[in-house]
């Protein structure tokens, strides 16, 4: 390479020295990343195989967990968990993203305020939201004194993963929301000038101005929070603990019941592997659908 | 102002327990009364054994630690962001695709395998055996790469017109038009500590190191919960990013139009 | 402006490069790393008087929270982590602890054992004939009353005598008329939807642990006694004695509030409640069933010695300082509300408690005499424990909010199965 840099020296020259720059910039990040995230996932992958064991590699962890009707209970909950609560946290988001990107007075104090439910610990909001949602608890009252009728959120199979969907929201939609109104500031203000000259609603102007223009923010928000979500287990380790009868049996809690109270190390292996796969999946199919071709460079 | 409403209740009612003597928390719960909201016999007593107790020292470390994580690891981030967003090299895709692969990673499901590797060096019951998981995030890189993608590459060919190295382009031009994305990562870095629990929990356990949500949670105890000191705990535990978020609020409202760099 | 930021990151960089040092111990003396779950203050005196006797030893704590113990000591002994010297360990949690390799066999020590503590403790830590860890205390329930809302109901006062205990069925009719006459709950269980505290009701019907065979690790949960009782403690909830929806943890808070009539909890509330300003209690023996026998709940924490420590002898020291030693066992145990399984300490323990008590507490020590020799059964003893435990909990559960008792218990049973196939 380096005799071959004679003919055109000044370009070879840049690309080899940006060839090098790139490993400087990247190498602190890259080294952090594999060995704090990557190896210790390729270890846990080997580990479900059952890989250096005298018995030599198999599928006997994933045969035993998919013959467990506990493990794709927990599958199939947390298929309909995310459903539900990913359409649920964006639209909430983006509707207050929209409404708080206004000059409103004060405005700075309601992101805020918005924001504020993501700095408390998820252990202890999960025990204010249980206490609200006790039977004899405030919300019941509040529920009550309006004339309602009377609800068991986290004792019934039919409500608790509605409960937990609230709680999760309640943490998560003002720290999207966070994400959306940065994203907004982006889009030139001229877009909206032109619209109202043209006589455009609000509604016509979220529609062919601000939706198109927030796709990148947008895509960000939609996997960080299809992610975070898969990944959700304090409430439910808190609060129900999986139940009423299964029903918010997440498949984290079941990963962490598996590996810190049953110290079954391979089984919650093997669900970690199978969660790794289901997600990476899903986040292939939604960068497929949300991104163009120029979004990749 | 419903939704604030919906975010602020819960709090709230925390912050005003906080204030109440830890039998009185489930007296008023219902029927509503202006008692469910309002400490009836307001005290101090649970503040004054926040800071005379091991809470005082947590909510140290947790500043320190997340702070120290927010600056790191925004250096990292950012740099990795850059090469990934400006820089041409062979690998590039393959580089990017194992930085969005990380943040899909269930962290606590590794944290039991890579907290016996952290032991090995002895980084157990140590402030870099906290910060380091969090130097290294997937997420803040892909929003920052986003972000630069969307900067003129004119800027960049006229600053080495100029001569301007790499180094000065990311400092001199990407930095400083990036505030919003760099805060949105910085939020990003702050949260993981903010909210880290497992983690901490295994590599952390002697109380000079104890991080905030460690300390909280330590108020449950075996027989009793003393919920008072808890939500005082927790009002506190919220308003340290409160106050650091009030702050950033103002940059986050500079847009990146108005700094006349966005085509 | 890069300058200045180059300047701060080496300046964060020097600072935790200073935290790098570990912080527990300086090298000329030898530490002790002690998990447990308690307030730390809990060990002042006992680790005082160790360090005096012992100099040239320290001990370092590492406390987590209650609920996270056992997820620590499952993640970190279980990594073979050398780290931790002494740690607390729930006693139940003996055989599978031992058969999973965390324990170290203490029957070497057995003379040592027999002095200092009674026979039952030492059945508690004990699996297949070896002794794996140091009692330190143990446990009993008892029936706690509101005198208020009794007195209003126009129902008597259960005296403190196990010889005149109310039944089940007593307790339920008289919780019913308490509540008519304006109690919000007549019935309270303290650990509800804990193994811990149902296995009694199950015990004094006769109905077994619910694990048979000869290792413990066939399922009897089943059986029609089982099921009967399920079936009533699901009643409990459904009927609206008893409140749904309430961890653990907020049951005794509900008790101090006044707003449950009787409440069948730990003799260690009791702190709680006199500290509650107008709230005027009452203590009696626990209930039983008509057709039953008494069964009351017992044991607690035990200390267990890292078998992975590279300061084993310490450790060991450390550990039976803490129980074995009299004048250790008596530090330990000098501020905590349970019994201490160490003879001479117990003694102390229970003139504390009647002095503290007052009238509230007069018999309370013929009766934790009683109930430990008479009427205590103790978890099953199986590796299988840690699983069971946490199915038949989340069972309890499913059931205490309104599931059907013969279907969670047949899907419990097979849970149990898929799980044991596995150890």
């Amino acid at each position: 390479m380096a005799d071959g840099g004679r003919r055109r020296p000044p370009r070879l020259g840049r690309r080899q020295g940006e060839w090098l720059a790139a490993a400087g910039f990247l190498a602190p990040a890259l080294l952090a990343v594999v060995v704090l995230r990557l190896w210790p996932t390729l270890q846990a992958a080997l580990v479900a195989f059952g890989v250096g064991l005298s018995k030599g590699p198999s599928l006997a962890n994933f045969r035993f967990l998919f013959a467990d009707p506990e493990f794709t209970g927990s599958l199939l909950t947390t298929a309909l968990y995310s459903l539900l609560v990913n359409p649920i946290q964006i639209a909430l988001a983006l509707a207050l993203a929209v409404l708080l990107n206004r000059a409103l007075p004060g405005v700075g104090l309601w992101r805020t305020l918005v924001l504020l439910p993501v700095a408390v610990p998820q252990v202890v909001s999960a025990v204010i939201w249980g206490v609200a949602m006790r039977p004899d608890g405030p919300l019941n009252a509040l529920f009550q004194a309006c004339g309602f009728a009377q609800q068991p959120f986290l004792t019934s199979p039919r409500q608790a993963l509605g409960s937990i969907i609230i709680i999760v929201s309640w943490i998560g939609v003002g720290y999207w929301m966070t994400f959306l109104i940065a994203g907004m500031k982006d889009i030139p203000t001229q877009y909206y000038e032109a619209a109202a000259i043209d006589g455009a609603n609000a509604w016509q102007r979220f529609w062919k101005i601000t939706l198109p223009l927030l796709r990148r923010p947008l895509t960000f928000v939609l996997v960080a929070d299809t992610v975070s979500n898969f990944l959700v287990f304090a409430p439910v380790q808190v609060l129900t603990k999986g139940g009423p009868q299964g029903s918010t049996n997440l498949v984290m809690n079941e990963i962490f019941t598996r590996a810190f109270d049953q110290g079954d190390t391979a089984g919650a292996a093997a669900a970690t592997t199978i969660l790794v796969l289901v997600v990476v999946a899903v986040v292939t199919i939604q960068f497929r659908l949300m991104l163009r071709k120029d979004d990749f460079s | 102002m419903l939704a604030a409403l919906y975010s602020m209740m819960p709090l709230i009612w925390a912050v005003a327990s906080g204030l109440r003597p830890g039998a009185e928390i489930f007296r008023y719960l219902s029927p509503l009364t202006i008692w469910s909201l309002l400490p009836r016999h307001p005290t101090l007593a649970n503040l004054h054994v926040l800071w005379s107790g091991p809470f005082a020292r947590a909510m140290a470390n947790s500043i320190f630690v997340a702070g120290t994580t927010v600056v790191v690891g925004l250096l990292l981030c950012s740099t990795a962001a850059f090469a990934l967003a400006v820089l041409r090299f062979p690998g590039k895709n393959a580089v990017f695709a194992i930085m969005v692969v990380s943040f899909l990673i269930p962290f606590d499901s590794i944290a039991v395998p890579l907290s016996s590797l952290f032991r090995g060096f002895h980084l157990d019951n140590t402030y870099t055996g906290l910060v380091l998981p969090g130097l290294g995030n997937g997420l803040a890189v892909f929003l920052l790469r986003q972000f630069f993608l969307g900067i003129p590459g004119v800027l960049s060919e006229a600053a080495m017109v100029d001569g301007l190295g790499w180094w000065g382009i990311y400092t001199r031009i990407y930095l400083p038009l990036s505030r919003p994305a760099l805060i949105g990562a910085g939020l990003i870095l702050f949260v993981f500590q903010w909210q880290a629990y497992l983690w901490p929990l295994l590599i952390a356990p002697a109380p000079n190191v104890h991080v905030v949500a460690i300390a909280i949670a330590n108020f449950a105890g075996e027989f009793q919960v003393d919920y008072g000191e808890m939500f005082a705990a927790t009002s506190f535990a919220a308003l340290v990013p409160m106050l650091i978020m009030l702050f950033f609020q103002r940059y986050f409202a500079a847009s990146l139009a108005t700094s006349g760099s966005k085509e | 402006m890069p300058l200045n930021r180059r300047q701060f990151v080496a300046g964060i960089g020097l600072a935790s490069t200073g935290a790098l040092v570990p912080a527990a111990g300086q090298a000329a003396e030898l530490t002790l790393n002690f998990l447990f779950s308690q307030p730390p203050s809990t060990w002042d005196a006992v680790i005082a008087a160790f360090e005096k006797a012992n100099p040239g030893i320290r001990i370092a704590r590492q406390n987590v929270p209650f609920d996270a113990l056992n997820a620590a000591v499952q993640s970190r002994i279980g990594q073979k982590d050398s780290s931790i010297d002494v740690f607390g360990c729930d006693e139940p949690r003996v055989p599978t602890f031992s058969h999973r390799g965390y324990l170290v066999d203490l029957s070497g020590m057995r003379p040592a054992f027999e002095k200092s503590v009674s026979s039952a403790a030492i059945e508690a830590v004990s699996f297949k004939g070896k002794i794996w860890s140091f009692p330190l205390w143990t446990s009993t329930q008892v029936l706690f009353y509101n005198k208020d809302l009794l007195a209003k109901a126009g129902l008597p006062e259960p005296p403190l005598d196990v010889n005149k205990r109310m039944t089940w069925e007593q307790v339920l009719e008289a919780g019913a008329k308490a509540q008519k006459a304006g109690a919000k709950w007549g019935l309270g269980f303290d650990q509800v939807d804990r193994y811990y505290q149902l296995q009694a009701l199950y015990e004094s019907r006769g109905a077994g642990p619910g694990l048979t065979g000869p290792d413990l690790l066939t399922p009897a949960i089943t059986t029609p006694k089982w099921i009967e009782t399920t079936e009533w403690y699901g009643r409990l909830f459904s009927s609206g004695l008893a409140p749904r929806g309430i961890p653990p943890e907020q049951m005794p808070p509900l008790f101090a509030a006044g707003q449950v009539a009787y409440f069948y909890g730990g003799p260690w509330q009791m702190g709680l409640f006199f500290k509650t300003a107008g709230l005027n209690f009452g203590m009696a023996a626990a209930p039983y069933f008509a057709d039953g026998k008494p069964c009351t709940p017992t044991d607690s924490w035990s200390m267990a010695v890292n078998p992975y420590s590279n300061n084993r002898e310490a450790a060991l020291k450390f550990a039976s300082f803490m129980t074995l030693d009299d004048v250790g066992a008596l530090a330990s145990t000098q501020k905590m509300p349970l019994p201490p399984a160490n003879k001479t300490a117990f003694v102390e323990y229970l003139k504390r408690i009647e002095a503290e008590g007052g009238a509230v507490t007069k018999g309370y020590g013929t009766l934790v005499r009683y109930e430990l020799a008479n009427t205590a059964v103790h978890r099953p003893r199986t590796i299988g424990w840690v699983d069971f435990e946490q199915i038949m909990n989340k069972s309890f559960s499913d059931v205490r909010n309104g599931a059907d008792a013969t279907n969670t218990l047949k899907a419990a049973d097979k849970q149990l199965r898929i799980v044991f196939s596995r150890l």
